[in-house]
């Protein structure tokens, strides 16, 4: 899937604010199961004509963002990614329409402060469950 | 950040790093020359031209408005060679890109032909510049 960027797309923990997403990109992996039968033969001829169902799906995201740095000098993102503690990404667009994710960090790679207070980081997050955001009313 | 003790404090905190971030990306985008132009004016010393008692400064290689104007008024075709041809009435011009205002002032002043600065002063200068040499044959004019 194409990258977009969000206006309003962070990472909770807790439902504490770590991070804010500046670029996104989904991507699904679909497994899939072979039900060919013994009477799947091809037309007029001898061999069999495969035939597949989808079985599973997996999504994950891929993004970069920055995270606050905490007292201590380190990301709680960071400490989050290294436990393999749940997350929630909310992605809301404009127009207040998104998704809440729930999921955790496969890969995690911080990459420096470029400011004070904040660290840039990119990541994969292995997406478990999505529910769909409206905009408050 | 202890400071930041609500999601809306450290949304606004994140919103306005991230802010700083795009800046810092969109400098880093902006090739900046300026450096390179100090460091090439360093190296790129003027020559010194003494001349009626006086001393005169040419650049080190030729000026871009020189350039403009050689390209467009003075380097001609003529049966398949290429000639150099100043054409008179923008030989004032020539001068003043070439010199210097001050410089043709003082040899209107003082009446210098025009053939010695060319013979003289002006070939050295275009070779100078690694614009122009004059071959054996002599196929510079000022017309």
């Amino acid at each position: 899937m194409a990258e977009r960027r969000f206006a309003g797309t962070v990472i909770k923990v807790n439902d504490k604010v770590l991070a804010k997403v500046t670029s996104f990109s989904r991507s699904k992996d679909f497994n899939e199961a072979d039900v060919t039968g013994a009477e799947d033969l091809t037309e007029g001829g001898q061999i069999l004509q495969q035939k597949f169902i989808s079985v599973s799906v997996g999504e994950t995201v891929t993004l970069e963002g920055i995270a606050i740095s905490e007292d201590e000098g380190q990301s709680e993102l960071a400490d989050v990614a290294d436990r393999g503690v749940e997350a929630v990404l909310e992605q809301t667009g404009p127009d207040g329409y998104g998704y809440k994710m729930t999921g955790y960090f496969t890969s995690y790679e911080e990459s420096g402060s470029i400011s004070e207070g904040v660290y840039t980081f990119s990541a994969t997050f292995r997406v478990n469950e999505k529910e769909a955001l409206e905009p408050e009313p | 950040m202890s400071n930041l003790a609500t999601n809306e404090e450290r949304i606004a905190f994140l919103n306005e790093k991230a802010k700083e971030l795009q800046v810092k990306q969109q400098e880093e985008l902006v090739g900046d020359y300026d450096a390179a132009l100090e460091e090439y004016r360093k190296k790129k010393k003027p020559h010194v031209i003494k001349f009626l008692g006086r001393k005169y400064t040419v650049p080190a290689s030729a000026p871009f408005n020189f350039m403009t104007f050689w390209l467009r008024h003075c380097m001609k075709k003529r049966d398949g060679r290429l000639i150099v041809e100043i054409p008179d009435d923008r030989l004032l011009e020539f001068l003043q890109l070439m010199f210097g205002v001050e410089f043709v002032q003082d040899i209107e002043a003082e009446g210098i032909e025009f053939e010695f600065i060319w013979n003289h002063i002006a070939l050295d200068v275009l070779a100078l510049w690694g614009i122009w040499r004059q071959s054996g044959g002599g196929n510079a004019e000022k017309k």
